[in-house]
């Protein structure tokens, strides 16, 4: 078994530590929102203030990007904020490995991020409208919007892959090869590795998204100017 | 560098439900806390900002109404004023009015006063100036005097228009001629002849006198005749000289 490898069988399907690993990620981060936030009062704690802090940084940093409605886009492009900052942090506990240095996981991400796009965009103003943006403004882009959305999906999923492992990779040659303590500047940029990816996934995905609905509102408002 | 298909299908529904699972248990509690909050917070200020509104308003409606009494104190100041200056005018010219009703009054008082002293003073010179000429008189009467105002007389009576003649005349032969004369002396036999004649010669009626003496007479005679009396004596004469200006007065 490696560090990626099939943990043990729930059937015919081989579950793998990337997949327990999330789930312990799931569970914990589900565990502590439930209880966090079982009592919540309108005169708030500590614990309440730094959750609304982090809900609201991510509400208004989603803002900055997609004015019209953050909240709708909050729970898909903060739980990748979330979910991916703590995957990425996991790498520093020793014994565990960050989910993300699994391209299955980050393909997965990549996909759901692929498949948010549309689903954004469709639902911002129809199927006819959304596909209308792919021959905009030229038909014969089409086929570059398209090789576009696939290039930047996979991009998506390998940069952080290729970016997590490297990086778990560096840190175990620097501590085989240096010894003891040497590698804890490694593991500090691992920190601000884990931080900056997190923020660069999440921040592509809502550009992703954001860019799928505002084309929509663009080619309205060309049609609306034009008629 | 590999891609399983089983662990990308779970890490697909994995997320799937973590989504779920934060927007159950972290979103939608946290978003609904702070609206909540959020929402009282601007409850707060919306009832601060309408109990501001409403100070405000009180507060102009409080300065409005202090301008209306200030202004209603202003004007009924002013009509005081112009009431009491109305009033004071009305009683300095009341005063005024009074001050010369009274100077008037006085005037006229002391022109009365003055005018009887001066009547006074005239009586009181005459009755000096009569005193005194009656004590002349009476120091330079004497015989020659009682006959020239015996002549006087005379002449008078002679001089007497027909008319008065005809009404002593009748009021002699009423006294059959019977006259009393008054003399402030006795008379001597020719004054009393021709005091006799003269009344006998006027009057057309032979008259007999009889003669006494009247010592306040001062000087001369005086005669009476039935209803009538003629007198030419000072005492007469100076009567009418005291009465004289009283009654021209």
């Amino acid at each position: 078994m490696n560090d990626t490898g099939t943990l043990f069988h729930l059937g015919p399907l081989g579950i793998s530590v990337t997949v327990v690993t999330t789930w312990a990620i799931m569970l914990v981060l589900g565990a502590f929102s439930a209880l966090a936030t079982r009592r919540l009062r309108d005169d708030p704690g500590p614990l309440q203030t730094v959750l609304e802090g982090v809900v609201l940084a991510m509400e208004r940093a989603i803002a900055a990007v997609y004015p019209q409605t953050p909240r709708m886009l909050l729970p898909f492009v903060g739980t990748l904020w979330l979910f991916l900052l703590a995957a990425n942090l996991l790498g520093i506990v020793p014994g565990l490995h960050s989910p993300t240095r699994d391209l299955s996981l980050t393909a997965a991400l990549a996909l759901l991020v692929f498949l948010s796009v549309h689903w954004y965009g469709i639902r911002a103003d129809g199927l006819r409208a959304y596909l209308r943006h792919y021959f905009s403004p030229n038909p014969i882009l089409f086929p570059f919007h398209v090789m576009s959305e696939l290039s930047r999906t996979v991009a998506l999923a390998v940069r952080l892959f290729g970016n997590m492992a490297s990086l778990e990779m560096a840190a175990l040659l620097v501590l085989l090869l240096a010894g003891f303590l040497v590698p804890v500047p490694i593991l500090l940029l691992h920190v601000i590795e884990a931080l900056v990816q997190a923020y660069i996934f999440g921040m592509l995905a809502l550009v992703y998204i954001a860019g799928g609905i505002q084309s929509q509102e663009i080619t309205k408002e060309r049609k609306e100017s034009q008629t | 560098m590999q891609l399983d298909l089983t662990s990308f299908i779970l890490e697909l529904i994995n997320f799937a439900v973590l989504v779920w699972i934060l927007h159950r248990f972290l979103y939608r509690p946290v978003l609904a806390a702070i609206d909540r909050r959020r929402s009282a917070v601007e409850h707060t200020l919306s009832e601060a900002k309408a109990a501001r509104e409403q100070a405000a308003a009180a507060r102009s409606e409080v300065e409005t109404r202090l301008a209306e009494w200030e202004s209603e104190r202003a004007q009924a100041r002013s009509a005081l004023a112009a009431e009491l200056a109305a009033q004071r005018e009305k009683g300095l010219a009341d005063a005024a009015r009074a001050a010369e009703q009274e100077r008037a009054r006085l005037a006229a008082l002391q022109a009365k006063q003055a005018l009887e002293q001066q009547r006074a003073n005239e009586s009181r010179a005459l009755e000096q100036a009569g005193t005194f000429v009656a004590r002349l008189l009476e120091r330079l009467s004497g015989p020659e005097l009682d006959a020239r105002l015996v002549e006087l007389f005379a002449a008078d009576l002679a001089g007497l228009g027909t008319e008065r003649r005809t009404v002593l005349a009748e009021a002699a032969r009423a006294a059959e001629g019977r006259v009393a004369v008054h003399s402030a002396r006795p008379l001597d036999d020719a004054a009393r002849a021709r005091v006799e004649q003269a009344l006998s010669e006027v009057l057309g009626v032979d008259c007999h006198a009889e003669f006494a003496v009247d010592a306040a007479l001062l000087s001369g005679l005086s005669v009476a005749l039935g209803p009538w009396l003629l007198q030419a004596d000072l005492r007469d004469e100076l009567r009418f000289f005291s009465a004289g200006p009283r009654d021209a007065g």
